[in-house]
Order: C-alpha cells, then sequence, then structure tokens
C-alpha cells in the first residue's frame, strides 16, 4: 500500500501538469497496480467493473492486517477507488441499483457478511475512506475468507451467467467476495389469457419452398402465463418454445433449457430479429407467417382447430 | 420527428411499457423527398438481389424516409432515415443484413398497403 501511497502524491503532482502532458506519462510506465475494465451485457444491460489491480508482493496476508484493516471501509482496487458503472437499472443483491457510475467501497469485516457501499460520487483516491453516508447505496454482499484457490492479483470477475442477470465475483488471496444482479428483462415471456387464447390451437404449415414437402403442425398452448408452442413432429431444437410478444400480433421465439420448459423455466435465447411470426385473421381464421431477419418468409400456417 | 405513442397508447400495457423501453423514435418523412439518390445496378455491381431491394426501395422515398434504421447508423453524422442507408456508391445496405431486412419490410408491407405506422410497428418489433 505503501507504493499507492507515493502515487497518490505523485497523481496529485500530475494535477499541476499541463493536461495535454498527462495521457503520454500515464500510459509510458510501469504500475504497481495496473488498470482493467470488465464488462458483462445480459439482455441488453452492461455492467462494467474499472479498477486498479494491486498484488500481493509477498504478502501472506492482506486482510485484517495494516494493509485492510478489519472495520475499514475500503475500496477493492488500488489508486483510484474502483468504478461500476450500469447503463440500465439492474437489482445487486436484492438492491435496486438506478443506471449511473458508482465509487465502490467496502466494509471490510472478519465474518462473511459484508456491506458494500456504491457512491454516485466516484473518482475518489483509494484512501479517502469514505463514512457510510446517505448518498451512498448500501449493499450486503457475500464474503468468504477461505476460497479454494488464491490470487496474486486482486481480480473482478463475472464467474457465472443466466438470461436475467450474473454474478460479480472480486478475489484477492483468499478472499472472495461475490453477489448477484439481475436486469430487467427487455422482453417477457407473460401474457394474459384473455389475450393469449384468440391464437391457441393447430396450424398446419406450409413450407414457403414448394420443394419442402416437410408436414409438420405448430402447436400454440397456454401454459405458465404465456403462450408456449412447439412443432409436430418435434423438433429436437426448438423443443417447445415461448412466443414472446414483441408487437401487436408480431411474436418472436425464446428458446428454453430442455427440462425447463414446463417448470417455468428460463429462456436461455431470443430469436429475434431472426424468427418473427406475424398473425393475422382473415376470414375469421387465424393464420400466420414466419419470417427471418432478412423478411425471407421461411413458412406460414392457418388454424385448423382453435 | 415522430413517436408511437397515438398506436402505443392502444396496447395492452405490458406491450406498452415493451415499446416504450425500445424507445423507437421514427423521423419525419421530409416533404418532396425522392429516391433520386438510391444506389443504382450500376453502383451495385449488377448484383440482382440487391439492385431489385433497392430499386423497390426507391420507389417508396416517402416511406423509407419515416423509417428510423435500428442497425446503428441512425447516429452517423448526415444520417437521417433509412432512405439514408440506400444512398450512394456505399451505401449501407449494401453490407448491412438490418439496413436490408428493414427495406425488405417496408416494401413488402407498402405493397400491401400498410400505412407508414403499421410499418414503424413491425420494424420495432423485429429489429428494434
Amino acid at each position: 500500500m505503501r507504493h499507492a501511497v507515493l502515487l497518490g502524491m505523485l497523481s496529485a503532482s500530475l494535477a499541476l501538469v499541463p493536461i495535454a502532458l498527462v495521457p503520454s506519462i500515464a500510459h509510458a510506465q510501469i504500475r504497481a497496480s495496473e488498470l482493467q475494465t470488465i464488462s458483462q451485457i445480459v439482455d441488453g444491460t452492461k455492467v462494467t467493473i474499472t479498477y486498479s489491480r494491486p498484488r500481493l508482493r509477498g504478502r501472506d496476508v492482506v486482510f485484517g492486517t495494516r494493509a485492510v484493516r478489519w472495520g475499514e471501509v475500503w475500496t477493492p482496487g488500488a489508486n483510484y477507488a474502483t468504478t461500476l458503472d450500469v447503463d440500465k437499472a439492474i437489482t445487486l443483491s436484492g438492491t435496486p441499483v438506478p443506471k449511473g457510475k458508482y465509487g465502490v467501497w467496502m466494509i471490510v469485516q472478519p465474518d462473511s457478511t459484508w456491506t458494500m457501499l456504491l457512491d454516485p460520487v466516484w473518482g475518489l483516491f483509494h484512501e479517502a475512506h469514505p463514512k457510510p453516508a446517505d448518498r451512498h447505496i448500501k449493499i450486503t454482499v457475500r464474503a468468504d475468507s477461505s476460497a479454494n484457490s488464491s490470487e496474486d492479483v486482486l481480480t473482478f470477475s463475472f464467474p457465472s451467467v443466466t438470461s436475467r442477470g450474473a454474478t460479480i465475483a472480486m478475489q484477492w488471496h483468499r478472499m472472495r467476495v461475490t453477489m448477484d444482479y439481475t436486469v430487467e428483462p427487455t422482453l417477457s415471456e407473460l401474457m394474459p389469457e384473455a389475450e393469449a387464447s384468440r391464437y391457441l390451437g393447430r396450424y398446419p404449415i406450409k413450407q414457403a419452398n414448394a420443394a419442402d414437402t416437410t408436414q409438420s403442425t405448430l402447436i400454440i398452448t397456454y401454459a405458465n402465463g404465456g403462450l408456449k408452442a412447439r412443432l409436430e413432429p418435434e423438433d429436437t431444437y426448438m423443443q417447445t418454445f415461448a412466443l414472446m410478444r414483441v408487437g401487436p400480433d408480431i411474436f418472436t421465439v425464446g428458446l428454453y433449457m430442455a427440462a425447463e420448459v414446463f417448470a417455468a423455466g428460463e429462456i436461455y435465447e431470443v430469436l429475434r430479429p431472426d424468427y418473427m411470426l406475424t398473425f393475422t385473421e382473415v376470414d375469421g381464421r387465424m393464420q400466420f407467417q414466419v419470417r427471418g431477419k432478412n423478411d425471407w418468409l421461411y413458412f406460414s400456417g392457418r388454424r385448423t382447430s382453435p | 420527428m415522430v413517436c408511437l405513442g397515438a398506436v402505443a397508447a392502444t396496447l395492452p400495457s405490458p406491450l406498452r411499457a415493451q415499446l416504450a423501453r425500445l424507445g423507437s423514435v421514427h423521423p419525419t418523412p421530409r416533404p418532396g423527398i425522392t429516391g433520386g439518390k438510391v444506389a443504382t445496378a450500376e453502383m451495385l455491381d449488377g448484383d440482382k438481389g440487391l439492385t431489385e431491394l433497392f430499386d423497390n426501395v426507391r420507389n417508396i422515398p416517402q416511406v423509407v424516409d419515416g423509417i428510423r434504421c435500428h442497425c446503428g447508423c441512425a447516429d452517423l453524422h448526415g444520417h437521417y432515415s433509412l432512405l439514408t442507408c440506400y444512398e450512394g456508391a456505399n451505401a449501407m445496405a449494401r453490407i448491412c443484413p438490418i439496413c436490408q431486412g428493414e427495406g425488405r419490410v417496408a416494401v413488402r408491407m407498402a405493397k400491401a398497403g400498410k400505412s407508414l405506422a403499421d410499418i414503424r410497428i413491425a420494424i420495432d418489433a423485429q429489429y428494434g
């Protein structure tokens, strides 16, 4: 940490240097704690963490020492406080975090429950150690002081990603702090039954390519609060999928993990704009067309029974 | 600039919310706009498929000029509408599948007599 203090003094002195000179100086030297930026996008929401990465440099213990004291408001990084930038609102460990950029601080404890402070005033030097204040978003996070592996360099990562969010992990030496977040879904698979009923039924399929003589039927049902569809004979790739409404009578396809469909499982991929169903009602009969990204017609169907 | 507010107001609330999140804002077609700058067959090196698409777009400038392109080019300097994607020898629609897809949707729906508002909804639903 002594190096970081010296670095802080150097940074302060650099403030007096003409701005035009700073970039070349900043980029042309070895730093004890090199900068990293890491991002994860989930359903269009981008979470970015930027931080300088301190190294152990031979230390056997970091937490609970002069380097990082118990009870200290510590930024997980070096130099200027680590930042968390979210381009849309997320829910982090159950706490809403509005779109914005935040300085990241943690109240370091010897037990497994830490408090993370997200500070809208970002850009503080690591020695600022801000006291918890009303402006901070306070989030409870999990700390494990005996992780299986050891990280010589403080490391942020996104070790798991789902359709709805991800896990952020910070590890240095054997201390691992993790927190889950969820994003606001862009599309919903849910639809009131009263609105869904007009689409239900069996639709024999007519291939757009006349040479394709495949005989199949699209069967649309209502389950788990939304429209579900499947091809008969079964399509092993599509299996049972969600019809997700994206416009009036316009739907796209949400694919499920195989075993999760009827357990209200997660959609793992949405096929927009590659697979679009547009329904129309002609002479009292519902019909649809399926088109791809380039608007080419793949196939169409006309309902024979509701 | 025109938004989908009037149309969206008639939709069920969850769908309305989805459209709102898409933040779709389409340009207003410029009075007297023509397809005169749309790339020609010669500029397209004789590519048959592209030439047909570009020719069709050239015929409906008042429609295509009222559509926002969702490929990201709408934020470029000098870009006004989907029509811009089809203009000049270096037209982005020569290579961009989103520009091409939106153009094909616009052409197909315009031929079917659909309104600009309906075309915008379909394009937002698929590419927005």
